[in-house]
């Protein structure tokens, strides 16, 4: 018989149980518990199926929060507080039972469904049936098949083979499942999964749904789920988002991928921490509510996506321009003296190679829209490699070894390539961290390229269809995947064409790797310099003369951390490597501003350059490219001057409490607020999150223009000409960013960036940014670098400034003078001076001080704890 | 200290005051002598009144549950019946934040309940307890208020200031862990100015407990460094584990308690959990209602402390 739970399970309001009766498929009277909310005048019915071992109190948080859906879940025959038939339930019958029960229910209007485990197929099973209720699905760590590259994942191997005493006679099943939660569930939250199944025959539904995993096809439930599975393209038109806790061990990754492919169109969401308990791990249900009031309008629409009409050249096109072009287009360097270039490729070369592997990654079976990671040092190969894939149409994933080995690892792991290409270093670390990709030596690329060379030539991709996966540095939180079109990508390379002012004479000096691939899109030759990515700040003044004079260079490319570095070694330079260096136009810098020090010290080694700093981020880059001639001299606000917009971008600053989803009001000039952008160039998005991309990217289509009334009269640099033809139409892309910079614009229209939304201090008193504090601080004489943070609760932080400098002493507290000092200096209200002998940069740019990790640091001294190494 | 500051606030607002002491206070007030465990001393001081401000505690590290008991919750007991039999209108009772502290760090939370159970010390579970009898009797004829100001220090003061200097000067003050947990204190006058305004507000915050202080949390060193230099001693930077003074509190009490000393003992485990974790409140909503900000800064408190020495 059917029971109601305790009436004292936390979380669970008794009001939401019911008893439920129906006729079963083979015509006999069964009871169901089931939890519903009851909430009439909804707008629709979410349907929630829970799986093995569990039960629908798993929903409990869904049936609080979603007020304006009737929530309804539905504890399965011999599952939860439901009637324990006396005979096992197989997924066939799971499905008709659910029928049977909605049916009973009389639900009626829109329905979504949302299931996890084992709980996925019954409802997928439930969809197909009720097609035109069907208003959305979410799945969440489930599957309908098992990926060919899965094996039978042990924990449920061991428990199919000792059924009876793993998953009945002992709840070691149960527990074991339930334990998987990271964190741990609290013991009430514990106590309440496990109210339903405290004895033996409570739990016969628990080894039946075990025994009902079809492994093999003799099971007599495999046909079902075969069934349902190929029935997934019936809901192509159906808002879906599959949810993941990517830590779980039995519906891993390949799970995800395999319902990604039979549901093309869905929302993916993939939490990297989180593990099978989901809905426990992480905020599931906050996000349930917003992706159904964000996806899903009660009626249903059409899912298409427009691939809208070429606005630029292709991304290879300048390289195919020159195809009978036998200048050189790109130099690899080599650190010898005696032979110091080692490789080079003519332009007709590269544009040769490119076509040829293209065809030959094809021939390979590679197919467009595959994602191919590429683990290749900088240089000829890579280029190749890039250009080939983009030309092929098939993905290009570019994580950056300055990630750090575990930050490479989270990267490739989360945008899951179907291929991964590296030299023996590259594969060596793609072995180690067990991706699931086909690995390829970069040597047999040569192979392919001959192996292409017959074949016709492959049709090019449209410019919607998405081109490069590359990641943010995770300065600011975990790394994020983020995705480029085709359009995008073109949209950048003009943006960055005209900003630079590039001429058809420019030849490039590449010392930052991700400019290193994009020289020749730019139609330009380059030189790489040899250095290892992860330690770009150990290229001397001598190896970049090297390379400057092996191609008679115009414009440098390099970090702020590559330039100290120029600067302090370039007393040794002799005079043809200084000449060399004289002939150079412009100095283009990335990753982080050029200190007016560094200004000073870098000027006189390249006496008639340009200095430029793009200010921008991995989801648009470059915002602004400031010319850091004129910024060093004017450092009068608060923050940092990156100059104006380019002519391409819109800038507004927006309130830094909009909550997500908003579109708030632009701010005037000379308030703060968080800089949100929109280009062309502007990416697509995040990478499987789509929380994120909810949050940081707002689709308006009612586009507010207001914010560009203030930018209206900033002038056209004349260098704003696409490189291709046909130019960048007049409609603006619709998407807005919201970076997590906050900074204002100031009278001229000019960007002062003050640090990130999640770094400002939420004081008693309000809310303001770090750096004009840090500015300050630093102004004391023996503090090298400040670091301003805010610690305790949102709204009530105090600020606690955290100093290293050689004269600032060692321990933890700052002495009275170094305090004082600071205090005088500062005008913030502060409430602790501390010292810490170095202060953390981010591992990419070198220069990005790692303020979430001051932050930590500070917060534990600060509340008593043994300070952490920094 | 805080008994005479806040007499003299209430007194400059007009208000006629009357205070009840052990020992002659030396004030310009009708004075009462007696001790509140004393009920007929209690009934005569309160008879009459309208309002009653209890400062009036046991305060020390160590000691024996049943004197802190006697005291702190008898004498609170007499002394709120008395008020109420009295028909006193309005009831302030000085608490502690220790009240509601289990030893965990408070970073800018506001007042919790009291929690005798949890509390690390039998001061702090007497006060818990007798304001949780104080705080009973809201919704009556009786507006009844608890006020936790935290760490009160000041010119004259027996209790942080004069400990802190003993141990400066007999070298027996020690650092624990790395100094830098963030703690709240309260100047005197602030404090004072409190209490006058929780008088004032009574009838608006009946039945709440708010905890005040300077709202200028501050890393303990800091704290200790600025009343040493105001007393004119350098602050000895000799520095104990956090665990080794945990250890060495208990082991201090279970002596103490053993030998039923009544000194001062150089540590306890709730001195070192004190000292060594975070106690920082939000004074948001107490500012808000008690219509009332610190007047006197700590940079201005300490250099009113160092003439007081001087």
């Amino acid at each position: 018989m059917a029971r109601l739970p305790p009436r004292d399970l936390i979380g669970l309001d008794p009001a939401w149980s019911n008893l439920v009766s129906a006729i079963d498929a083979d015509g006999v009277k069964r009871t169901w518990h089931v939890l519903d909310s009851g909430r009439e005048s909804a707008r629709g019915t979410v349907l929630c199926i829970h799986g093995n071992p569990n039960w629908s109190y798993m929903w409990r948080g869904l049936a609080q929060s979603l007020t304006d859906w009737r929530v309804i879940a539905v504890d399965a025959l011999n599952m939860g507080f439901s009637e324990r038939t006396g005979g096992p339930r197989r997924l066939a019958d799971h499905i008709s039972d659910l029928a049977a029960v909605t049916r009973a229910l009389d639900i009626e209007g829109p329905v979504i469904t949302i299931a996890h485990d084992w709980g996925g197929p019954i409802s997928m099973g439930w969809a197909q049936q009720n097609l035109d209720q069907l208003a959305g699905v979410v799945l969440m760590n489930t599957g309908v098949a098992r990926p060919l590259a899965v094996k039978v994942p042990p924990l449920i191997s061991i428990a199919r083979a000792t059924l009876r005493a793993t998953c009945k006679t002992t709840p070691m099943f149960l527990h074991g499942a339930l334990r998987m939660a990271r964190p741990q569930l609290t013991r009430e939250v514990y106590r309440g999964y496990a109210a339903p199944y405290r004895t033996a025959a409570l739990r016969t539904g628990v080894r039946d749904f075990v025994e009902d995993i079809p492994i093999e096809q003799t099971h007599e439930s495999f046909e079902t789920l075969a069934g349902v599975a190929a029935g997934l393209d019936k809901l192509q038109d159906v808002p879906a988002l599959l949810m993941w806790g990517a830590k779980d061990i039995i519906f891993s990754d390949a799970f995800l991928h395999d319902l990604m492919q039979r549901l093309p169109h869905a929302d993916v969401h993939r939490y990297p921490d989180a593990g099978h308990q989901i809905v426990e791990d992480t905020d599931a249900i906050d996000l349930i509510d917003t992706w159904i009031n964000d996806r899903v309008s009660g009626a249903r629409v059409p899912i298409s996506t427009p691939n809208g009409p070429r606005t630029s050249a292709p991304i290879w096109s300048a390289v195919e321009l020159r195809r009978n072009d036998d200048a050189k287009a790109i130099i690899e360097m080599r650190s010898k003296a005696t032979e110091r270039v080692e490789r080079s490729i003519s332009f007709g070369q590269l544009d040769e190679r490119v076509q040829s592997l293209a065809r030959g990654l094809l021939v390979a079976g590679i197919r467009p829209g595959d994602r191919l990671a590429t683990l290749v040092p900088p240089g000829i190969d890579l280029t190749v490699l890039v250009y080939a894939c983009l030309r092929a149409g098939i993905i290009v994933v570019a994580p950056d070894a300055g990630l750090g080995l575990d930050g490479l690892r989270r990267a490739l792991r989360s945008s899951r390539p179907d291929y991964v290409v590296g030299d023996w270093r590259g594969l060596l670390l793609a072995k180690s961290l067990r991706l699931p990709a086909t690995r390829l030596r970069l040597s047999s690329l040569d192979e392919l390229a001959g192996s292409g060379s017959t074949v016709t030539t492959p049709a090019e991709p449209l410019p919607d269809d998405p081109a490069v996966v590359v990641f943010t540095s995770g300065s600011t939180g975990p790394s994020k995947g983020v995705v480029y079109t085709h359009r995008q990508l073109e949209a950048q390379r003009d943006a960055l064409h005209g900003a630079f002012g590039i001429e058809p004479s420019d030849k490039a000096v590449v010392a930052f790797a991700p400019f290193a691939v994009l020289a020749p899109a730019l139609g330009i030759p380059s030189v790489v310099p040899p250095m290892d990515v992860t330690k770009p700040a150990k290229l001397t003044a001598q190896t970049i003369a090297d390379a400057a004079t092996a191609i008679e260079a115009t414009i440098v490319f390099a970090s702020p951390a590559v330039l100290t570095n120029i600067a302090a070694t370039s007393d040794d330079l002799q005079g043809p490597s200084r000449s060399a260096l004289q002939s150079i136009r412009a100095v283009a810098t990335a990753g982080a501003p050029v200190s007016p020090q560094l200004l000073a010290a870098i000027q006189p080694v390249f006496p008639n350059a340009h200095f430029f700093t793009p200010y921008g981020m991995t989801e648009l880059m470059p915002v602004t490219i400031a010319s850091a001639n004129e910024i060093g001299a004017d450092a009068s606000d608060a923050g940092v001057c990156v100059g104006q917009p380019l002519a391409t971008v819109d800038l507004t600053i927006r309130p830094i409490t909009a909550p997500s989803g908003t579109f708030p009001d632009p701010l005037a000039a000379g308030m703060l607020g968080e800089v949100w952008v929109r280009a062309n160039h502007l990416s697509q998005g995040y990478d499987h999150l789509w929380r994120n991309q909810s949050h940081a990217f707002t689709n308006d289509s009612s586009v507010n223009h207001k914010g560009q009334a203030a930018l209206s009269a900033k002038p056209t640099k004349s260098g704003d000409i696409p490189l291709a033809a046909s130019t960048i139409g007049p409609t603006r892309a619709a998407s807005w960013h919201r970076s997590g910079d906050v900074g204002h614009l100031d009278e001229f229209g000019r960007l002062w960036i003050e640090g990130r939304v999640d770094h400002l201090i939420h004081a008693a008193t309000g809310v303001f940014a770090p750096v004009e504090t840090e500015l300050q601080a630093e102004s004391v004489s023996g503090v090298d670098h400040a670091v301003a943070v805010g610690v305790g609760p949102i709204g009530n932080q105090q600020l606690a400034v955290v100093v290293a400098g050689e004269s600032v002493g060692s321990t933890v507290v700052a002495d009275a003078l170094v305090t004082a000092a600071v205090r005088a200096a500062v005008s913030a209200e502060i409430a602790a001076v501390l010292v810490t002998p170095t202060i953390p940069v981010d591992r990419r740019h070198n220069s990005k001080i790692d303020r979430t990790r001051v932050q930590k640091w500070a917060e534990t001294v600060l509340r008593g704890g043994k300070p952490p190494r920094l | 200290m805080l008994g005479r500051a806040v007499a003299q606030t209430i007194g400059r607002n007009g208000h006629t005051v009357t205070v009840l002491q052990r020992r002659p206070s030396g004030l310009d007030y009708a004075e009462i002598q007696g001790d509140i465990t004393d009920q007929q001393v209690v009934r005569s001081a309160v008879k009459d009144q309208q309002a009653v401000i209890h400062l009036a505690a046991r305060v020390s590290p160590a000691g024996r549950w049943r004197d802190f008991a006697d005291v702190n919750i008898g004498g609170t007991s007499n002394l709120i019946n008395a008020s109420q039999q009295a028909g006193v209108t309005r009831f302030v009772y000085v608490s502690s934040p220790s009240v509601a502290s289990s030893g965990k760090a408070h970073i800018g939370e506001s007042a919790l309940p009291a929690d005798p159970a949890s509390t690390r010390s039998y001061y702090a579970r007497s006060k818990a307890e007798a304001e949780q009898l104080v705080l009973a009797r809201a919704g009556g004829e009786m507006a009844v208020t608890a006020v936790r100001p935290h760490l009160v220090w000041g010119p004259g003061d027996e209790q942080l200031v004069a400990r802190v200097v003993r141990r400066a000067t007999s070298g027996s003050l020690r650092l624990i862990g790395s100094g830098a947990a963030l703690v709240d204190s309260t100047y005197v006058d602030n404090a004072a100015d409190a209490l006058a305004a929780a008088l004032d507000q009574a009838p608006a915050i009946d039945g709440q407990a708010l905890v005040i202080s300077n709202g200028e949390p501050r890393p303990v060193t800091e704290l200790l460094r600025g009343l040493c230099d105001a007393a004119g001693f350098e602050l000895p930077m000799r520095c104990v584990p956090t665990w080794a003074a945990k250890a060495g509190g208990a082991l201090v009490e279970a002596v103490w308690a053993a030998g039923r000393l009544t000194t001062d003992p150089p540590m306890t485990r709730f001195l070192a959990e004190q000292l060594s974790t975070a106690h920082w409140y939000d004074q948001r909503l107490t500012r808000e209602l008690l219509d009332w900000t610190p007047t006197v800064s700590i940079d201005d408190g300490l250099a009113r402390l160092a003439d007081w020495y001087r």
